[in-house]
């Protein structure tokens, strides 16, 4: 079945379209949705309600971007919402022009750099993933997290200046 | 004398509505599900022969090769539905190193009055060979990265992030790949061509359809061979090292505005010219076109490797 | 902000590892959405006495096969060791030749019911008649423009006829129809470039 015919499937809500869906698709949105939330439980949550949405929302998807773009912005947004204190509340001072991040000298072993991004607060993490990992631009980001771009860049620099701090740990 | 001649006009109008059902009918779907998983050693390949399937590869990292086909058969009456989808016939089979998968009818002078469907769902390591051999249906092939074969005729052939050895031949069969690379040999004939985000060597033959290529700044060596087709290409941003050798034969083409050309050759059919690179040379692109048109252009967006973004 | 090295995080970041959903997702996912048809259709209980007598006809069988068993263990035990013996010769060979099957394929049946797609009008043979007089006047006039066009009509006439054997072959699935579809453009295409020649 093509993307279109699965989609049209899946509004007609035959079900065993809507599995094909999600089989094709649950992967690569629980594990987004683990690396904003650090927490599977968290995760399974977010995927299960997000995949509900998609299935509820799916009239409103008018085939502007692929059904899986589609599908991960409202997966994700679920997972945001998922997260306690991701709101930011106050903007920082957006004075780091000067500062620099060098990751040539840090340990970027998997299995750390995965303990560090669960590590971070959620704010800083879910702008990371969203950023770095999942590959969004900050406008996107921006209009995800409900901030201005300047913050989306700000709270991008911090995440990245503490998770360069935890894998100091790790050398 | 009006009555008489208005109703067959009616008739006659209206005629497409007789065979119309009713929006709200339903159908019986008998569903035949067979599973079965494979131990995969070094040196093992998987080939499928499909007809009228459609087969979707995937990779995981479990040294075994999982495969389920789903054969389906829908019509108003179950006993229809089961005595048509009894003539879906499933075969697997073991032979040295190679696992084989086909699908046929066992009785092809028989008309199915049910609707029949045959689905292949397959995991396998990245690294196993994959042959598939498709009439009819699709091919979705995602993460490979050994050896892939493909010879497929009215099958739309779907590929993502390839890596490797790659032959495809088609026949009325689009072909659409995005993030591949490796050493690529495509052959095809009216069918259209979609590549995106690709890189490495690319061989493509084609006659009578429309491709558009985009390559990423990994593409060493393009070259395009069509007749009567109309070819695009997408220049990556940050391609100013990629050279080109472009010559058409009873075509137009359309450059960006501003780019120089060395012309090479020029009659009223025949244009050959080359564009040479701005930077340190990093690829070759080539094409060889006949009764077709040539597009070049800049791609708008900035290739990211490695994103899971769909 | 300057960062240096961020190809080295990028690589790092593409290692990551994926996760697989719980099982028990897709069932929770399942039971958020709306009933099916078939979940909305009523179910009918059968009546008591049509399983007694399915247990009862279960019940003989077993007895008879019971009997037939125990008369031959009475009468030849010997050849009962040796039946053993040799389904254990058995299915080692198939263990031996079954060269990387973990274990039988597993078969299912399902039942559901779907609502019926509206029913096509087969009328993609409408025109034959001006196709087969168009590749006569071709073949009449023998010139070089007209033949190519000619085998160009030729190839998508056995294209359309490969597919109308699948219609047949497989049921009428709306893929299909539309690749015909794309075929009759296609030759309508060719059918105009020959009358305009």
């Amino acid at each position: 079945m093509t993307e279109k015919e699965l989609v049209a499937a899946c509004r007609r809500q035959d079900r065993r379209a809507q599995k094909e869906l999600y089989d094709r698709y649950s992967r690569a949105m629980y594990t987004a949705c683990y690396r904003i939330c650090a927490d599977f439980d968290l995760a399974n949550d977010a995927l299960q309600e997000g995949f509900l949405k998609v299935f509820q929302k799916l009239d409103t998807y008018r085939g502007e971007s692929t059904i899986g773009a589609w599908m991960k912005v409202v997966i994700v947004r679920t997972a945001l919402n998922k997260l306690r204190r991701h709101k930011v509340t106050q903007e920082l001072p957006l004075n780091y022009a000067d500062e620099e991040i060098n990751w040539d000298t840090t340990s970027l072993d998997t299995e750390y750099l995965e303990r560090a991004i669960n590590q971070l607060p959620d704010g800083y993490r879910a702008v990371f993933v969203l950023i770095e990992v999942e590959g969004y631009k900050h406008q996107e980001v921006a209009d995800m997290l409900n901030i201005s771009v300047g913050t989306s860049k700000s709270q991008l620099f911090y995440a990245k200046k503490k998770l360069r701090e935890f894998l100091r740990h790790y050398v | 004398m009006r009555v008489f001649l208005s109703i067959p006009f009616l008739l006659f109008a209206f005629s497409p509505l007789l065979d119309a059902q009713t929006s709200n009918a339903l159908r019986e779907v008998v569903t035949k599900t067979i599973e079965d998983t494979y131990t995969y050693r070094p040196g093992n390949e998987l080939a499928v022969e499909g007809e009228k399937a459609e087969i979707f590869v995937e990779t995981w990292d479990k040294q075994k090769i999982h495969v389920k086909v789903v054969m389906t058969a829908s019509h108003p009456k179950l006993e229809q539905a089961e005595t048509d989808l009894q003539n879906l016939h499933y075969i697997a089979e073991e032979a040295g190193q190679k696992i084989f998968l086909k699908n046929k009818l066992k009785d092809k002078t028989l008309r199915s009055q049910s609707e029949l469907t045959v689905h292949y769902y397959i995991t396998l390591p990245e690294e196993c060979p994959v042959y598939l051999k498709s009439h009819f249906g699709g091919a979705t092939i995602s993460n490979l990265r050994n050896q892939l074969r493909i010879n497929g005729e009215f099958s739309a052939i779907n590929i993502d992030n390839v890596q490797g050895i790659l032959d495809i031949r088609s026949r009325f069969g689009d072909i659409t790949g995005e993030r591949i690379d490796g050493n690529v040999v495509i052959n095809s004939r009216r069918s259209d061509i979609n590549l995106y985000d690709i890189g490495g060597t690319f061989n493509i033959n084609a006659q009578y359809g429309e491709l558009r290529i985009s390559p990423n700044l990994s593409m060493r060596n393009l070259h395009i061979n069509t007749d009567k087709s109309d070819v695009y290409i997408y220049e990556p941003l940050g391609g100013e090292g990629l050279a080109y050798d472009l010559s058409l034969n009873n075509g137009e083409v359309k450059l960006p505005v501003g780019r120089r050309v060395i012309e090479l050759e020029r009659t009223t059919e025949v244009r050959r010219f080359a564009i040479r690179p701005s930077k340190e040379r990093m690829g070759t692109i080539t094409a060889s076109i006949a009764f077709g048109d040539l597009y070049l252009a800049k791609q708008t967006k900035e290739l990211k490797s490695g994103i899971t973004r769909f | 902000m300057k960062e240096k090295n961020h190809d080295k995080l990028r690589d790092a970041l593409n290692k990551l590892p994926a996760y697989d959903a719980p099982g028990s997702a897709w069932d929770a996912i399942n039971d958020g959405l709306s009933p099916t048809l078939a979940d909305q259709l009523p179910t009918y209980q059968p009546a008591a006495g049509v399983w007694n007598a399915i247990s009862r006809q279960i019940e003989q069988a077993e007895l008879a096969a019971l009997q037939q068993t125990g008369a031959k263990q009475r009468s030849l035990p010997w050849r009962k060791l040796a039946g053993v013996a040799a389904a254990i010769a058995l299915l080692l060979t198939i263990g031996i030749g079954l060269n990387g099957v973990d274990r039988p394929a597993k078969v299912t049946v399902a039942y559901h019911q779907e609502v019926a797609p509206a029913m096509t009008i087969h009328d993609w043979n409408t025109e034959e008649v001006s196709f087969t007089n168009a590749l006569a006047v071709i073949e009449a006039r023998n010139e070089p423009k007209l033949n190519a066009l000619g085998e160009e009509l030729v190839e998508l006439n056995e294209a359309k006829e490969e597919i109308k054997a699948i219609l047949v072959a497989y049921g009428e699935d709306a893929s299909v129809i539309r690749q015909l579809a794309e075929i009759e453009r296609d030759r309508s295409d060719i059918y105009r470039q020959i009358i305009e020649l």
